[in-house]
């Protein structure tokens, strides 16, 4: 079987737990580049990732996937074609406890839609058991996008959800390429 | 949002900023930002946005960071980007915690060895004055 390298991209506003999520299933010791946050208005936290993550996780058979992480504040926004460019898939992530997190989700997927396609593409909505409300709104941007896409609620401080969230895009890509191959032999 | 740097400590950054750019000829530009990407003082060529200049000099210093940590070279000092048409060199300022970088964009007229000196210089002097803020 031959092994390939295939890389995947989780992106996300700032505090979504693109680091987290890396860190929670990386089989090497990721790479960061955080640093001191001085954006306490847009979110409470001490740190913050200005360029990328960087993960390694070995799949059966040998084949590796590359997992980069995308800074989340507006202004790093030109760190997203140089990191998606070349990946299999996306993983949009967003924080169910914030009121703009639907349109949050609209301007991620409206960008890495045109990047990797929608089946490529999966959502993971995480602090769903922190008083936010249902998938239902999130899945109804997808609809009003036009779009079929996998929306799931996720801790990604749980290795076990983010290896989910991987599985949920592997078997989309992977059906994506078969009925792209069954077309062709039509 | 502003690295905890108050108006008069912008106005002394703006100062040397100024100092540094009319004895460096070679230098077409510079600024001081966080290390998380804002803008505290800069004159920049026109065109340049200082929003997106200091975001992009803090997402080059922290690879730098991240560089230099993975061959085991500790933390990184300075950055110099070598283009068709000039230079940008990224520099940390000292004794502020890593919290504050200078960047200068330098021109093909400029010496390199001459404005990394310079830039260092205005960089050690400016952390030894606002370090620990």
């Amino acid at each position: 079987m031959q092994k390939r390298e295939y890389k995947l991209v989780f992106t996300g506003p700032m505090g979504a737990g693109k680091t987290t999520a890396i860190r929670a299933v990386s089989e090497i010791e990721t790479v960061a580049t955080e640093v001191a946050n001085n954006d306490r208005e847009q979110c409470d936290k001490d740190t913050t990732t200005v360029a990328m993550d960087y993960g390694e996780v070995m799949l059966e058979g040998g084949s590796r996937l590359r997992l980069y992480g995308t800074p989340g504040q507006a202004r790093f926004q030109y760190m997203w074609p140089i990191l998606a460019k070349g990946a299999v898939g996306v993983i949009v992530l967003l924080d169910g406890r914030r009121d703009d997190a639907v349109a949050t989700m609209r301007h991620y997927v409206s960008h890495f839609v045109e990047v990797v396609g929608e089946d490529h593409l999966v959502i993971a909505v995480g602090r769903m058991d922190e008083g936010a409300s249902s998938l239902a709104a999130y899945n109804r941007c997808a609809a009003e996008l036009g779009l079929s896409i996998p929306v799931v609620s996720a801790d990604v401080r749980a290795r076990d959800d983010v290896l989910m969230l991987l599985e949920i895009l592997f078997s989309r890509v992977e059906m994506a390429q078969l009925a792209a191959a069954t077309e062709e032999e039509v | 949002m502003d690295g905890n740097v108050g108006r008069v400590e912008r106005a002394m950054l703006k100062q040397y900023l100024n100092e540094l750019l009319a004895t460096e000829h070679g230098l077409d530009g510079a600024m001081f930002c966080t290390s998380d990407g804002f803008d505290l003082a800069s004159t920049l060529p026109g065109g340049v946005s200082p929003e997106t200049f200091a975001a992009m000099v803090s997402s080059q210093f922290a690879l730098g960071d991240a560089l230099c940590r993975e061959v085991g070279h500790k933390l990184c000092r300075d950055l110099v980007v070598d283009a068709a048409t000039g230079k940008v060199l990224i520099l940390e300022i000292p004794q502020t915690g890593r919290g504050l970088v200078l960047a200068g964009v330098a021109s093909t007229r400029a010496t390199l060895g001459q404005v990394l000196y310079a830039c260092r210089r205005v960089a050690a002097m400016v952390g030894s004055r606002v370090g620990g803020m």
